[in-house]
């Protein structure tokens, strides 16, 4: 089996509102997936039903090829992380994941040695016997993680991980999930931080009003709308050097900002070798010379059709 | 297992109301017994002549009368927050999302609570029992016997309390709603039972205080004793399993 998490025309409806409408996409296993949409998109809508918390309208979803409807067997494979998450208080952290560890089962001898790896993981063993009250919104996340892999999920569910919390946090979270990965773990998250998606996701779905708008690789994603613009740099007055650039039919738009210029162009292999010439021509002393890396919000606002 | 550690963790997150309702069990207890101890000194002279001396018995009644109210509204008041705090304070999702059985959830809550009605209401019974010593001796198994029926009530008040709390969304309406429950079956109870044969008087749900007064100064046959244990316990269950679906039905996905 491919793929960690398949969803088929998954509808919710709330009355009359459509929360979730029609979605179907798929996520590799071993991948990190970002579920991307602005609020009330639609994404905790889909994670729940996912999770099993939220029974689907119509359509079928599987997880590991388990479909969404046997509830039991979808809660033991996975490890949820909720948007809102709520600890009780009054457990100190070990007393929490070992709590939650004995609703799987999970024997008192290996518990004791799960809840050491995980406080290890989450970088929180120096805060095991600290009220979850007492906890700030970055610690209880990372409590909620060590919580969300008690039961060793071949597939973790996280909705906004980094939800509320400092850069500083976040980075922790980010790094943790890119762990994760590593030790093979197929990763679903949401969230409406693109540059967080992309620096961490391989694939990316991205939900508007409760539509599916597009799922696909991050490298497909790069592929498809590859950068056609040049950043050269240069040392002296460029103007002259401008004014030549406008000239040729393979560029297709030039600005300047002092003496930064972003070449824009109609094709990408020609202004490769060309601009170097023309470079040379006016033997312009250059700084730094680089094609421009798409970034994801102007991919996502480029598919969005500029809106 | 699971059913062991849903438990510990109610013990655990209820610990200051349970501690609260066992002192207020035991000083009540002591109270009973203290206040008819006292009461010929803060009666005027005249009345002193004519009122009898109180005995052991009168303490003993005075526990049953404090307990089955003050006892009964605190049950209600700890028992509606059962899921009424959980969906409050949106933990549930913590539980829901565990491979678990929705109604070990509601099963752990009940079990908790009536561990400690049990253990507070039998050790409030022991206390006002050694201070009941100073107004005169009554043998602590029939007191203790006496002690079971008004239990099952409260154990009853328990289950239907934590039904109102599946209904509700807050503490603050399951509190009220409770409450208002206990007190409408309390006064229904007073102006019907009169009505209903003796025999009969057991299938009330709230008839074991009455017949754990009555105990202490006659003798109550065996089954008008069962009947009185046992209905309400048997009704606890039928709630408890009509709160298990509610629950279910409410958190199915």
């Amino acid at each position: 089996m491919k793929h960690a998490i398949v969803v088929e025309n998954l509808v919710k409806h709330y009355g009359n509102v459509v929360a979730v409408d029609n979605i179907s996409f798929e996520v590799p296993k071993a991948s990190i997936y970002g579920f991307v949409g602005p609020n009330g998109a639609g994404k905790t809508t889909t994670i729940k039903m996912l999770c099993c918390l939220l029974k689907p309208t119509s359509g079928k979803a599987w997880i590991n090829g388990i479909p969404i409807e046997e509830e039991l067997k979808i809660k033991e494979i996975i490890g949820y992380l909720p948007e809102n998450l709520q600890l009780y208080k009054f457990f100190t952290v070990e007393e929490h994941i070992r709590f939650i560890g004995k609703l799987y089962k999970i024997e008192e001898n290996e518990l004791k040695q799960k809840i050491r790896e995980l406080l290890e993981t989450v970088n929180m063993r120096g805060f095991r016997k600290r009220k979850c009250g007492k906890l700030s919104k970055g610690q209880q996340r990372r409590v909620g993680i060590a919580i969300s892999l008690i039961n060793d999920p071949e597939i973790l569910i996280l909705d906004e991980p980094t939800s509320g919390l400092d850069p500083l946090g976040r980075k922790d979270i980010l790094n943790l999930l890119l762990k994760l990965r590593s030790a093979g773990k197929t990763i679903f998250l949401s969230s409406h931080i693109l540059p967080e998606i992309s620096q961490i996701c391989t694939h990316i779905g991205v939900i508007n009003r409760g539509k599916l708008l597009f799922s696909r690789s991050i490298d497909d994603l790069k592929q498809q709308f590859m950068s056609l613009k040049m950043e050269v740099k240069v040392e002296k007055d460029p103007s002259k050097f401008i004014d030549d650039l406008e000239t040729k039919d393979w560029v297709k738009n030039v600005k300047v900002e002092n003496n930064r210029i972003v070449v824009e162009v109609l094709n990408m292999n020609v202004a490769k070798v060309e601009l170097i010439k023309v470079l040379a021509k006016h033997s312009l002393p250059v700084v730094s010379l680089r094609i421009l890396e798409p970034n994801l919000e102007d991919l996502f606002i480029k598919m969005l059709g500029g809106k | 297992m699971i059913l062991t550690a849903l438990i510990w963790k109610e013990l655990k997150e209820n610990v200051k109301a349970y501690m609260s309702f066992l002192t207020i069990m035991v000083i009540f207890g002591m109270l009973s017994v203290i206040l008819i101890y006292l009461m010929p000194e803060l009666l005027p002279e005249e009345l002193k002549e004519v009122l009898p001396k109180p005995t052991v018995i009168d303490a003993l009644k005075e526990f049953f009368e404090n307990i089955i109210q003050i006892g009964g509204l605190l049950t209600a008041l700890m028992a509606s927050s059962a899921i009424a705090k959980e969906i409050e304070s949106n933990t549930l999702e913590i539980l829901l999302v565990r491979p678990i059985k929705k109604e070990f959830i509601i099963i752990s809550k009940f079990i908790s609570r009536t561990l400690i009605i049990i253990t507070s209401i039998f050790l409030a019974a022991l206390i006002t029992w050694i201070y009941s010593k100073i107004l005169g001796e009554f043998p602590l198994n029939r007191f203790l016997l006496a002690v079971v029926p008004m239990l099952s009530s409260l154990i009853f008040i328990c289950s239907i309390s934590i039904l109102v709390s599946t209904f509700s969304k807050s503490q603050i309406s399951s509190g009220a709603a409770s409450i208002g429950t206990f007190i409408i079956l309390m006064v229904v109870q007073s102006f019907t039972i009169q009505k209903i044969p003796e025999g009969l008087r057991g299938l009330y749900p709230l008839y074991g205080a009455s017949l754990s007064i009555k105990l202490l100064s006659e003798t109550v046959n065996l089954t008008a004793y069962v009947l009185t244990t046992v209905t309400p316990i048997i009704y606890s269950t039928i709630i408890l399993i009509i709160s298990a679906l509610i629950f279910m039905n409410i958190s199915k996905p």
